[in-house]
């Protein structure tokens, strides 16, 4: 099956949903109150508040809290809301319009029918709610970070691609598309087509002038980013083996360290880059030795020459 | 104890009929010579041991004669032997004998003397060594007029302390050095 059937078929899709939605009076998004209570219809479930994530800025699902504010949100930017429901309801038609209330009570399942809104909504076919449907029909859940990340990736390959007719279907994969049962495709669906291309081409505009904080560089500033967390900015990468210190004398350290006349120095740490280099300052102890007078002992005198004899007097002088 | 004294009388006998000269105790003559005539025979014999001789003959004289009047020589005091020496040196005209004691060195001054500088030191050396009967050398320090220094000594001192001097040494620093090796 190749792509123009694929979105052909979308197309039929997206407009029977919307048929349908009319006939019942159901908003397109159905409003979430608390006292609502399944009455009729398909078990739909009820579209929570997306948590818009990053990766999938590019489209966002309608704010569940008014329609209005739902078409006045049409033209920007929406992520899509959990399309259970949807592929639900698709599955258990056996082609044609689906008749709700036969097979909901052939098969007891219990619906929910919300309350009419007050004014018929004006839906605007809008590329991106159509791109949202048909990831949501084919049973993609737009909330998962991986699928978000491929469709932005695959978006931004198309905007590559801008001069190309065909818009590709973000998240939708040749399988899931051939295990779509939908009708012919009708002539609506042949008029927007064409518009497809560029509304894609807008949407993933776009979606590059999304905020700074969702945007994501090119593989190779990753990469850079990558490199700069593993080895530092201006680092580079520590070696497994450090050189020998030099032999002989080691330089001793310098005068200044030793100024403190108390003997104790604090340690000073120097920030250079991502290294901290803290010089160590020795902390010494010390003696009190006090002055001792009578430290040493003498015993008698030292011997002195005093000859009596003259004779003696004499041997000593011819001793020398 | 009564200081040493000297007992000059009747040391020295002049017997005018004979025309001798003699001494009390050993009766020895002597002769009453100038020291002019003294002073020649040094300039004529030039040192040597002729002069040696002859002035250590004149020293031992008198240090015979002194070592007579001692008792003991072997327990006599410095002061008594001085004394006693210095009494026959003064008898004999020769001067006036005293001592010193630099360290151990002993040094024997010569005050007035009468003898020619070559003599002095055999005369001391002489008389030194037949008053005390040890076998001595006489170095002459330093002599004038008034009076000479000679330090009594062994022969190898004798030796080093010629050698001190002569090379320039003061004989202080001779004497000190003497003690210094003795040490």
């Amino acid at each position: 099956m190749n792509t123009p059937d694929v979105l052909s078929r979308l197309q039929a899709l997206l407009e029977r949903v919307r048929a349908r939605s009319r006939a019942q009076g159901l908003p397109r998004f159905p409003e979430v109150s608390s006292g609502a209570s399944p009455q009729s219809g398909v078990d739909v479930a009820r579209p929570a508040a997306p948590a818009a994530p990053p990766a999938y800025a590019g489209v966002r699902g309608p704010e569940p809290a008014s329609l209005a504010s739902e078409a006045a949100a049409v033209s920007s930017p929406q992520v899509p809301v959990r399309p259970e429901p949807w592929s639900q309801v698709v599955e258990r038609t056996d082609g044609g319009s689906p008749a709700f209330s036969s097979s909901e009570e052939s098969l007891g399942v219990s619906t929910w029918t919300p309350t009419p809104p007050a004014a018929e909504p004006e839906i605007v076919v809008d590329v991106e709610e159509t791109e949202a449907v048909r990831a949501a029909e084919y049973g993609v859940d737009v909330t998962e970070p991986e699928a978000r990340s491929s469709e932005s990736d695959q978006r931004l390959r198309a905007a590559e691609a801008a001069a190309e007719p065909e818009v590709e279907v973000a998240a939708a994969s040749p399988s899931d598309l051939a295990g779509a049962q939908e009708p012919a495709p009708s002539a609506s669906s042949a008029e927007i087509e064409p518009e497809a291309p560029t509304r894609a081409v807008e949407a993933l505009e776009e979606e590059e002038r999304a905020p700074a904080s969702s945007r994501r560089p090119v593989v190779l500033a990753a990469e850079d980013h990558l490199a700069q967390m593993a080895f530092g900015a201006e680092e580079s990468p520590i070696p497994h083996h450090t050189p020998p210190p030099e032999s002989g004398r080691l330089p001793s350290a310098s005068v200044e360290e030793f100024d403190d006349a108390t003997g104790i120095r604090g340690a000073r740490v120097e920030e250079t880059g991502r290294k901290v280099i803290s010089h160590l300052a020795a902390e010494s102890t010390r003696a009190n030795l006090d002055r001792g007078d009578t430290i040493v002992e003498t015993l008698g005198e030292a011997r002195r020459f005093a000859p009596v004899t003259f004779l003696e007097l004499l041997d000593a002088s011819l001793e020398l | 104890m009564t200081a040493p004294s000297f007992d000059s009388a009747g040391a020295v006998r002049f017997d005018l009929p004979r025309g001798t000269v003699r001494t009390a105790a050993e009766d020895e003559r002597l002769l009453l010579v100038p020291s002019q005539a003294l002073d020649g025979l040094a300039k004529s014999m030039h040192g040597g041991d002729a002069l040696e001789a002859f002035g250590r003959a004149l020293g031992a004289a008198v240090g015979r004669r002194a070592a007579a009047r001692l008792t003991n020589v072997a327990t006599a005091s410095i002061e008594e032997f001085v004394t006693q020496l210095a009494g026959e040196a003064a008898l004999a005209g020769t001067g006036l004998i005293e001592i010193e004691r630099w360290g151990r060195a002993l040094v024997v001054i010569l005050g007035e003397p009468a003898l020619p500088g070559a003599l002095v030191a055999p005369f001391i050396g002489g008389a030194v060594q037949a008053a005390s009967g040890r076998a001595v050398q006489a170095v002459l320090l330093s002599g004038d007029d008034r009076a000479a220094r000679v330090l009594i000594t062994s022969e190898q001192g004798a030796v080093r302390v010629r050698g001190w001097v002569a090379s320039g040494c003061s004989w202080g620093e001779a004497l000190a050095r003497l003690n210094r090796g003795r040490q």
